[in-house]
């Protein structure tokens, strides 16, 4: 009897033992092997979208309740309730969304980085990548981007630019483009939009124009603006086929900050301005003769002519200005926005900056799109900046991270 | 014969024993001379031991992370960072005098001994830079602060809105508010004077701090400069253990012997102990002190039980020489087994390869292998020539009889050992389970070394709670060419990477070339975000990146990010805390993403920075701290297999022990302390503390079942009231010494294991006097039972036959 217990004694301790040794040495690293088989569940690595922190380049407003942001990593969130609820609409795309635009709350354009076109014809819930197989200069040194785009006086006639000169031209809604990209010579003096060289009655010698064109503004079929580095103003009259170059610009200073000694900015460094030099950004044109460009520095260009003159405002502001929206009607203000939180308005008599916003915002503000009631509005900027108006922008309040990280549901 | 019980077989070890005691006995006089000899050599090995801290002593050095790290320090810096920051209370930091505080703080920080001076960087460093393309077409780099920090509101309102433009700036050297502004200072890995730095630091912190102003510090040097701080009190509450062991030892004994001889065997160890750690060379870091005093307290632990022996022999005998003799042989093998037990528990930390612990398991299994030639040889010697005790009677504390007896009754009661047998069984199941489970690395942010409102503490919070965070981890590029880390398929897969790693909610920021190339775009096209894109070329980037660098006013600006020939790089992402979950998380994600995206032409390694080495350190932990557990019990099965020859003997000892020291590791679990470097020699310690409580009680009941004719309850009973006595004289004299930490030690690492080894005492000699009681109760194992009946009625206590005649 002692005997068996004795044998079962030493059973029992070289089981223990033994049980021990397996079980200590299983669960080497099992805590890491937990975490990484919980981010297995999760899927395969991938850069996700945060909506909360991604930049947004466009905001466009149709009314209170059908708005849309757009930005970076194919970004688009569609804003409803006043500003109040946020949705992420699929995209599929990663690249950055820099410009929307909608002319009903279902027929809506996006275009963005690395030349993408997207089409929706249900209000964002699918969107449609339109291939552009343009021969668009010489990407391989450039960025094939499409930083701007713009509609006539109807749906059908869009226009798009972007660097190296690149403007296509859809007249069916976007289903369609054509290549309207510039030519020019070293001088940007004489613009075209197909190689002269194959004209044999031409004597034209041109290039394919090395210059990034920022902004487009057609507020009609035929009448249209785009702007861009060197100081690019170019006019068309005729939907974008032939290109004349604005450069009658009045009240430039000889500095960018006025008040600049000749002394101090030789202390400085800063060389004069002159137009050729300016980075011209953005451009928005209320109808055919009045519109606003503006541009690195805070320049503010103004005409009423349709470009024949421009006039340099003061836009309250140095910092770069990079869009500007010209009110189609008195009941709002024309806007302006700019890096470093800067959001300026013109009021009666001059431009003003939101001091309130300059405070808060700590990023650049892309742009400010209004309702066609004047007072709905929402500007959107670097960092997740989503900023809304219900008083036609007189304040603004920003929407919630929180609110704007919950948009992606797959966070 | 020495050990083996009256009227049993001698074996051969038996033998051996019995022959070398002894010889021992006979030459005892050689034996204190040699001892005088060796103690006089090892102490002036002592004389040499330094007491300091080297970061690199916490990096293991065989791990992956580690070797990667050591081959790209010296190219992007190490990890031993000092994050500073400069807060201000009302208004923000874009007025004159702050900003030139955030300047003399920078500049003061630079200046102290063994900063790495390229691994200084603030918005007032010249290589942090802004870039601005001015009209025409002109760029210029100039630094983020001007070298004359102007007064005028408008520039300072200018400037402040540039640096919050700024993505290099933004979220990393000035908060989003812009109330803070942080400081970043790396220092040297070697040998440092961190009381110094800490020195520096106050001062620093003193000369700028006001009403408005606070100047908070965290990194890994403030910390170690903390803890060196505290140094000081460290020794002061040492002492008072001192002197608290000392009036236990009184209050027990009543005698100077009880006093003194425990006292005398713990300062020899303690040369031989410090003699080895200046023979090797080692140095003593603050930081694990703690160890060679608890070490220390072990040698006590031995003595006492030498004396409390001693005494009850004297007086059942009345012949001090005899006494002497056979308190030797007596404990010799429990003492002996219970030593090496202690010095291969200790030993077995070298399987981690961080050099901190390495180290002490090299130094601190001497010390305790010491306590054989110190305390278990030593001992009985000297109470052999000590003057003849006045009085023999042995004092036995009354409530401690009646609360042994008691105890006895109650481990060796027909029903109530069962209810410890389940209650043990349940502790271990439990306990085990925790242990496993356990979770390894820090658990709260900051440092579990200091309590939550200390100032490093509280500093770190603030850092994390407004920067992108001051914990970094460190993936490096490794490419198979020059320029290839401008390649876009390459700057691609990073900004992938960014954005996974971002995912995860203690990730704050990054820095890497991806940013820094698509917000070099961006300033090139004055400012406009649209160009916030990476080129489609690798020489536009290269372009990008060239006028950066070689528009600052010092080289190596774009260090930060790659080398200069675009062939190696680093990712560095900032963290909130640096938590075992958080690193976990970090380093998962890594990995995962590694492995789902390979780079043509660029390797990703793992890891640096300070998340890539605590992660390096807490797997080294996670894989030494199970395997040194393990070898801890292995090492008393095999000790006590080999001692008695019995599997059950050892069974019942390593489960006596597994009870009592998964104690350790619920302690940790509960108080969210975590196993890191610093708790890891502490839980492993720990897990043998009271091996010797077990082993003296195991022996002595094989020793007084015999006596007791065969009694097994009877020679329990008996076993717990005298060798009980001696484990709880040890176990409360120990308590006593270490619990004043508790309520003394600003160092909540200190406080915390004071604590922990307070339980770990008492679970030890609760598991020796009531779980091993109970188990033979229940057993009856063979190697107690078994044995032939003693029938010396007339002198139950006397273990052996008359000493050998003294020389």
């Amino acid at each position: 009897m002692k005997r068996q217990m004795y044998l079962v004694w030493r059973q029992a301790a070289w089981r223990v033992l033994a049980a021990a040794l397996f079980t200590l040495s299983a669960c080497v690293e099992a805590a890491d092997e937990e975490v990484l088989r919980e981010l297995n569940e999760m899927g395969a690595s991938k850069g996700n979208v945060f909506p909360d922190r991604e930049d947004f380049y466009d905001a466009f407003v149709l009314d209170a309740n059908n708005a849309w942001v757009a930005g970076g990593r194919g970004l688009i969130l569609h804003v409803t309730n006043n500003g109040q609820d946020f949705a992420m609409l699929e995209t599929g795309v990663q690249k950055a969304i820099y410009e929307i635009d909608f002319a009903t709350a279902q027929d809506g354009i996006a275009v963005g980085q690395d030349g993408v076109v997207l089409k929706t014809s249900d209000g964002g819930k699918a969107w449609n990548k339109i291939p552009i197989e343009l021969p668009l200069q010489d990407w391989q040194v450039a960025q094939p981007h499409y930083f701007a785009v713009s509609r006539g006086a109807d749906a059908q006639h869009i226009w798009a630019v972007g660097p190296v000169g690149a403007i296509i031209r859809s007249q069916d809604g976007g289903q369609t483009w054509e290549n309207l990209s510039l030519w020019c010579n070293l001088s940007f003096d004489n613009f075209a939009t197909s190689d002269p060289a194959d004209d044999p009655e031409s004597t034209l010698r041109l290039n394919p124009c090395d210059v990034t064109l920022n902004g487009v503004s057609f507020p009609t079929n035929t009448d249209g603006w785009v702007t861009g580095e060197f100081g690019i103003i170019l006019r068309t009259q005729d939907g974008g086929v032939t290109w004349q170059r604005q450069r009658n610009v009045h009240n430039l200073p000889k500095y960018t900050r006025p008040e600049l000694s000749e002394e101090e900015a030789i202390r400085q460094r800063i060389p004069p301005l002159y137009i050729e030099d300016l980075f011209l950004i953005d451009v928005d044109f209320r109808n055919a003769q009045e519109g606003y460009v503006t541009g690195e520095s805070g320049t503010l260009l103004q005409t009423t002519d349709a470009g024949e003159t421009w006039t340099n405002i003061p836009s309250g502001s140095f910092n770069t200005l990079l869009s500007v929206t010209a009110a189609p009607d008195n009941n709002r203000n024309d806007f302006a926005t700019g890096v470093l939180g800067t959001m300026a308005s013109a009021t009666s008599d001059a431009w003003q900056l939101d001091d309130d916003v300059r405070q808060h915002v700590l990023t650049w503000i892309r742009t400010a799109s209004f309702a066609a009631d004047g007072q709905f509005g929402v500007a959107c900027g670097g960092k997740g900046t989503v900023l809304v108006t219900a008083d036609g922008g007189k304040s603004w309040a920003a929407t919630d991270k929180a609110k704007l990280y919950a948009a992606n549901p797959s966070l | 014969m020495a050990h083996t019980p009256p009227g049993q077989q001698k074996g051969f070890a038996d033998r051996v024993i019995e022959a070398y005691l002894a010889v021992l006995w006979r030459h005892r006089i050689a034996y204190l001379v040699a001892l005088a000899i060796a103690t006089a050599m090892w102490g002036y090995q002592a004389s040499k031991v330094e007491m300091y801290s080297q970061f690199a002593d916490l990096l293991p050095q065989g791990h992956s992370y580690i070797q990667a790290y050591n081959q790209h320090r010296s190219t992007f810096g190490g990890a031993n960072i000092v994050t500073a920051v400069l807060q201000v209370e009302e208004g923000d930091i874009f007025t004159q005098g702050n900003l030139e505080k955030v300047r003399y703080l920078t500049d003061q920080l630079d200046q102290i001994n063994g900063v790495d001076h390229n691994q200084v960087a603030s918005l007032s460093h010249v290589k942090i830079r802004n870039i601005k393309t001015l009209p025409g077409g002109m760029v210029r780099s100039y630094p983020v602060l001007p070298v004359d920090v102007p007064d005028d509101p408008h520039e300072l309102s200018a400037l402040k809105f540039e640096m919050f433009n700024n993505d290099i700036v933004m979220n990393k050297y000035v908060s989003e508010d812009g109330k803070a502004a942080l400081v970043l200072a790396g220092f040297n890995e070697d040998r440092l004077d961190y009381r110094e730095i800490q020195r520096e630091i106050t001062r620093i912190r003193s000369e700028i701090e006001d009403e408005n102003t606070k100047v908070y510090v965290a990194g890994e040097p403030a910390l170690k400069g903390w803890v060196w701080f505290f140094t000081g009190e460290l020794f002061m509450i040492f002492s008072f253990t001192g002197i608290m062991v000392f009036l236990a030892l009184i209050i027990y004994f009543r005698r100077a012997y009880g006093v003194l001889v425990p006292l005398i065997g713990a300062a020899i160890q303690t040369v031989w102990g410090l003699g080895w750690v200046g023979w090797w060379g080692f140095n003593l870091d603050p930081l694990i002190l703690v160890i060679p005093l608890l070490i220390t307290a072990r040698s006590v632990s031995h003595a006492v039980q030498m004396i409390e022996r001693y005494f009850e022999e004297l007086e059942v005998s009345q012949d001090q020489e005899k006494a002497a003799f056979t308190c030797l042989s007596d404990l010799f093998l429990p003492g002996v087994t219970g030593v090496i037990s202690d010095a291969g528990g200790i030993l077995v930390l070298s399987v981690a390869t961080i050099p901190l612990i390495e180290k002490l398991a090299y130094y601190g299994s001497f010390w305790a292998f010491a306590n054989i030639f110190c305390i278990t040889h030593t001992m009985p010697i000297l109470l052999s020539y000590f003057p003849t005790p006045k009085t023999t009677e042995h004092f036995i504390p009354r409530w401690m009889e009646v609360t042994l007896t008691t105890v006895g009754n109650v481990a060796t009661g027909p029903i109530s050992r069962w209810v410890i047998m389940v209650a043990a069984a349940v502790t271990i199941f439990f306990g085990v389970r925790t242990a496993i489970t356990v979770p390894i690395g820090e658990q709260e942010a900051g440092s579990p070394l200091l309590w939550q409102d200390a100032h490093y503490n509280v500093s770190a919070r603030t850092i994390n709670e407004r920067f992108a965070g001051a914990n970094q981890l460190v993936i490096y590029l490794e490419g198979e060419r020059e320029h290839i880390l401008k390649e876009p398929h390459v700057l691609d897969t990073l900004e992938e990477m960014r954005r996974y790693l971002l995912e995860q909610v203690e990730a704050g920021d990054t820095r890497e070339l991806y940013t820094l190339a698509r917000n070099l775009n961006r300033r090139y096209h004055y400012g406009d975000p649209r160009w916030q894109v990476i080129p489609p070329d690798r020489s536009i980037t290269g372009n990008l990146i060239f006028v950066y660098e070689a528009s600052a006013p010092i080289s190596g600006v774009i260090l930060e990010y790659t080398d200069m020939v675009y062939q190696n790089g680093q990712f560095v992402v900032f963290y909130k805390d640096v938590k075992g979950d958080t690193v976990r998380e970090a380093i998962a994600r890594a990995k995962k993403f590694m492995a789902e995206h390979p780079i043509e032409g660029v390797s990703l390694r793992l890891a640096g920075g300070f998340i890539g080495t605590t992660a390096a350190l807490n797997e080294e932990i996670d894989r030494s701290e199970k395997q040194a557990a393990m070898l801890v019990i292995m090492t008393v099965y095999t000790l006590v297999l080999l001692s008695y020859g019995s599997l059950i003997a050892a069974t019942l000892v390593m489960l006596a022990l597994v009870a009592a020291g998964v104690a350790s590791y619920m302690y940790v679990s509960f108080m969210g302390i975590g196993i890191n470097i610093n708790s890891l020699p502490v839980t492993a310690v720990g897990m043998g503390i009271g091996v010797d409580y077990i082993l003296y009680v195991v022996d002595r009941i094989r020793l007084e079942v015999p006596r007791a004719g065969g009694d097994l309850i009877a020679g329990i009973k008996k076993t717990v009231s005298t060798t009980g006595m001696a484990v709880t004289f040890t176990a409360t004299t120990m308590i006593a010494g270490v619990i004043p930490w508790y309520f003394l030690s600003s160092l909540r690492f200190s406080a915390e294991m004071a604590l922990l080894l307070a339980i770990l005492l008492v679970t030890h000699w609760l598991s020796a006097l009531t779980m091993i009681p109970a188990m033979i109760a229940i057993v009856k194992p063979k190697f107690v039972v078994g044995q032939p009946v003693q029938v010396e009625e007339e002198q139950p206590m006397m273990a052996e036959p008359s000493p050998q005649p003294t020389s």
